[in-house]
């Protein structure tokens, strides 16, 4: 597993920002809210099954997924190849993978949709409610 | 508002008296062998009684009616749109609304200079500005570029007619200011969507704001109105299938949402402000000609085809009716007196016509989207009736090499609607009964798949396999993953081609004949995923209303014992019979997973189906596009078996032949030339 940067990013921003998330109420129902909110249905399917909608890439199953929660942190944050980044101002204000601030790779398309409080909330709600365990 | 303008009764005399065999419909004359070469659509049009009248008459209310009705009346023509559902829309309504147009569009360049011009509270552009530097010459090559190899080992832009798509191409910047003036708000382009072109991005979703009320003007829509796949609610509004009420924030635009029915409701909304007339619940029958193969289009007949509430039996009305004419007479006739504009979508509703390109397709349990369109969407009457007064056809072999128009086994289990189904809330819900349980590509590992004797035909595992069905924006994400250049066949290697084709396998085996295949068709029937308590347990499915239908719909069966099921599953319309294989198969199935090895169809991870109680849910065997139909020129003309024009008549979108493109980029530009040229031709005239 790749050491991430980001995850030192994420730890040292979490008091500051994360938690203001979750403080509207509880951990699962903001990150419910976030998993509306980008749409990540679309390509992983309203369960996180694994996605078939015509429009979209086919998003693997988040059941079976074998990431961890650092890692998948950083593949919500930084994107890779049909992910999209969903960090805002991953690659270009914040490094991505250990590099240091780039450009966003050509094949990334980066939406800038989410801050770290978001993403930790999200991947709480799929770790706890997707994630066969 | 501007004043009706149809106007009734021109003629007299009783429309019964008129000639002409009544009470049937294209497809069904076309269907029966005795009805194939049926009498001249009139042998005296001076005698028809027409009921109404209009400049342009526009058939159907999808994509290409709407666009063409918003034109025409633009340019100062009375319009008249017929509609055979109960609603307006068509296939735009419910499908994702991804707007595939370019060539320096107007989206591409707010995108490109990085600005929020309209306000609409934007996040950053998600595409390089270079990827966004696009013109219509740029456009018109990508769309002929012959080296673009999908994952399928489809070459699809060399099929697209080049003729058209120089015409497409120049006309897509004015469509992209059309749809914007006509109150359609665009997020930030987010790729290009299947049929594009492939060197630049060019498509954003259409979007509307979420908002208390619903303003067509401001762009916003309620919470109540736009739906919520996550509270399993449609509206009337919003008929998005799968999923009502998606997020844009992915698309750089937070707060609001996305999909079909953003344009279906601001052209329907801008055309009946401008004075468009719509009669809905009528179905075009026939179209009238001067002489049967010679002439001017004169008008149509067309049919009373309501659709009514199974449970109330109130007749389904449309979201509005500002500009309705609830006519209600069995047969009436609708002189059109300039042009007559064919948008009646699709064949894939109608058995004999699909299969006259592709076999496949005979089989009668394939779904096409009927819940939402109705039974008469997609029944090719449009080119029937084109084809009676002497239309001819264009690329209807493209259907073949195109996923969305191949029948493949779907993930969405348990419902006959696996491509339209809408949410409680919307009326078409009565008849899709049921959202179905999405399984996703892992899901195949906990079921079983057998055919309509209950026999094994596939490694399951495997029918979610398809490879991509088209060339995927970004360049450099699929194939070779190298820079793209056009027109280099390196973009896409023979190994990599090798490697990812799977197309249809799955299909094709459920598709063939097995020992439940009866004569005169020797129909495959339908398949059936088989699976046991402890799947769903693994799998997290929700086998409960409204994924699953309540009551029964004969698309779902669950049953303490094999025995049972398989008895019970007679109860679907295309099963024939019981599954008098599945307690061997099953047996069969369960030794191997034991033993962890499939002798059968080498699936890799297997369970064991002995935990009851057990269920079948239909595996959707589902097509959602079609390909080919009426040939036309660049003027979107239908053009006769001679090559020439047949005068007043033109066609676009999935009527129409002549490319492998899909979606609303196509047909909105088809609608858009097809009345632009039907008022410039008339004027000329």
């Amino acid at each position: 597993m790749r050491v991430s940067l980001l995850g030192s990013v994420m730890l040292a921003l979490l008091s500051l920002h994360g938690l203001a998330v979750a403080q509207d109420s509880d951990p699962v129902t903001a990150g419910r809210k976030v998993w509306i909110f980008a749409g990540c249905s679309n390509c992983h399917g309203e369960k996180g099954q694994g996605g078939t909608q015509v429009d979209f890439p086919a998003g693997p199953s988040l059941r079976t997924t074998t990431l961890d929660h650092e890692a998948m942190v950083e593949v919500i944050s930084c994107g890779r190849s049909g992910m999209p980044a969903w960090l805002k101002g991953a690659y270009t204000v914040r490094p991505c993978y250990g590099t240091v601030t780039t450009p966003v790779p050509s094949q990334i398309i980066s939406t800038g949709a989410l801050d770290t409080g978001q993403v930790e909330a999200l991947v709480n709600y799929i770790m706890t409610t997707i994630v066969a365990r | 508002m501007t004043k009706a303008r149809a106007r009734k009764a021109l003629a007299r005399r009783d429309v019964l008296k008129v000639s002409i065999a009544a009470g049937l419909t294209g497809a069904s004359m076309l269907s029966s062998q005795g009805e194939a070469d049926a009498r001249p659509t009139s042998s005296c049009p001076q005698d028809i009684a027409w009921s109404y009248e209009a400049d342009v008459v526009i058939l159907g209310a999808g994509c290409v009616g709407l666009t063409a009705a918003i034109r025409a009346r633009d340019l100062g023509a009375t319009v008249l749109v017929i509609e055979q559902n109960f609603d307006i829309g068509g296939k735009l309504a419910h499908s994702g609304g991804w707007t595939s147009l370019g060539g320096g569009d107007a989206i591409q360049e707010r995108d490109r200079r990085g600005t929020d011009s309209d306000g609409l509270g934007l996040t950053a552009p998600l595409v390089a500005p270079e990827n966004l530097e696009d013109d219509p010459d740029r456009l018109f090559r990508d769309m002929t570029d012959w080296s673009v190899v999908d994952d399928s080992g489809v070459a699809p832009y060399r099929l697209n007619d080049r003729e058209l798509h120089r015409a497409w191409a120049d006309n897509t910047v004015a469509v992209r200011h059309f749809l914007m003036d006509n109150h359609v708000r665009f997020s930030r382009v987010s790729g290009t969507h299947d049929g594009g072109g492939m060197s630049r991005a060019r498509a954003p979703w259409a979007i509307m704001k979420l908002a208390e009320v619903t303003d067509i003007r401001a762009g916003t829509v309620s919470s109540e109105d736009a739906g919520s796949a996550a509270e399993e609610r449609s509206s009337p509004f919003n008929p998005q299938a799968l999923g009502p009420g998606r997020s844009a924030a992915g698309f750089g635009a937070p707060g609001w949402v996305y999909g079909g029915f953003v344009i279906a409701r601001s052209l329907e909304f801008s055309a009946r402000e401008k004075g468009v007339e719509f009669m809905v619940n009528r179905h075009m029958d026939e179209l009238v000609r001067e002489q049967p193969f010679a002439g001017r289009v004169l008008g149509i007949k067309a049919g009373y085809t309501p659709r009514f509430n199974p449970q109330t039996r109130e007749r389904l009305e449309s979201y509005w009716q500002k500009g309705n004419i609830d006519e209600r007479r069995e047969h009436i006739y609708v002189r059109a007196r300039k042009a007559i504009v064919i948008g009646t979508g699709g064949h894939m509703g109608n058995r004999h016509f699909r299969t006259m390109m592709d076999p496949r397709l005979s089989e009668p349990s394939l779904q096409f989207g009927d819940s939402l369109m109705g039974p008469l969407s997609q029944d090719a009457s449009g080119m029937i009736a084109a084809m009676k007064i002497g239309a001819g056809l264009a690329g209807m072999m493209q259907s073949y090499q195109q996923r969305f128009a191949s029948p493949t086994l779907n993930s969405t289990l348990g419902t006959r609607a696996c491509h339209d189904a809408v949410f409680p809330g919307h009326p078409a819900f009565h008849f899709g009964r049921a959202v179905g349980v999405e399984i996703g590509g892992t899901g195949w590992e906990h079921v079983i798949a057998v055919n309509q004797v209950g026999r094994r035909f596939y490694n399951e595992s495997a029918i979610a396999t398809n490879a991509a069905h088209a060339a995927i924006y970004p360049p450099g994400s699929a194939g070779t993953k190298v820079p793209f250049v056009p027109l280099d066949w390196r973009n896409c290697s023979v190994e990599h081609i090798k490697a990812t084709y799977k197309r249809g396998a799955a299909s094709d085996a459920a598709l063939a004949m097995n020992e439940g295949s009866m004569p005169p068709d020797y129909s495959s029937g339908p398949i059936w995923a088989i699976f046991d308590e402890a799947a769903v347990k693994r799998g997290g499915w929700e086998l409960r209303y409204p994924y699953i239908a309540d009551p029964p719909d004969g698309f779902f069966f669950k049953a303490e014992t094999l025995a049972e099921l398989a008895q019970k599953v007679v109860g679907n319309p295309y099963q024939k019979m019981s599954l008098r294989y599945l307690e061997e198969t099953v047996a069969r199935y369960n030794a191997f997973a034991a033993r962890g090895r499939d002798d059968d169809f080498e699936k890799p991870v297997m369970h064991g189906i002995d935990t009851p109680p057990f269920y079948a849910a239909i595996i959707p065997m589902a097509t959602i596009d079609s390909y080919g139909g009426l040939r036309i020129n660049a003027k979107a003309q239908v053009i006769d078996l001679g090559g020439q024009p047949i005068p007043g008549l033109y066609a676009g979108g999935e009527a129409s032949g002549g490319g492998l493109q899909h979606g609303i980029g196509r047909a909105a530009v088809h609608g858009f030339i097809a009345a632009s040229h039907a008022m410039n031709d008339a004027k000329v005239a």
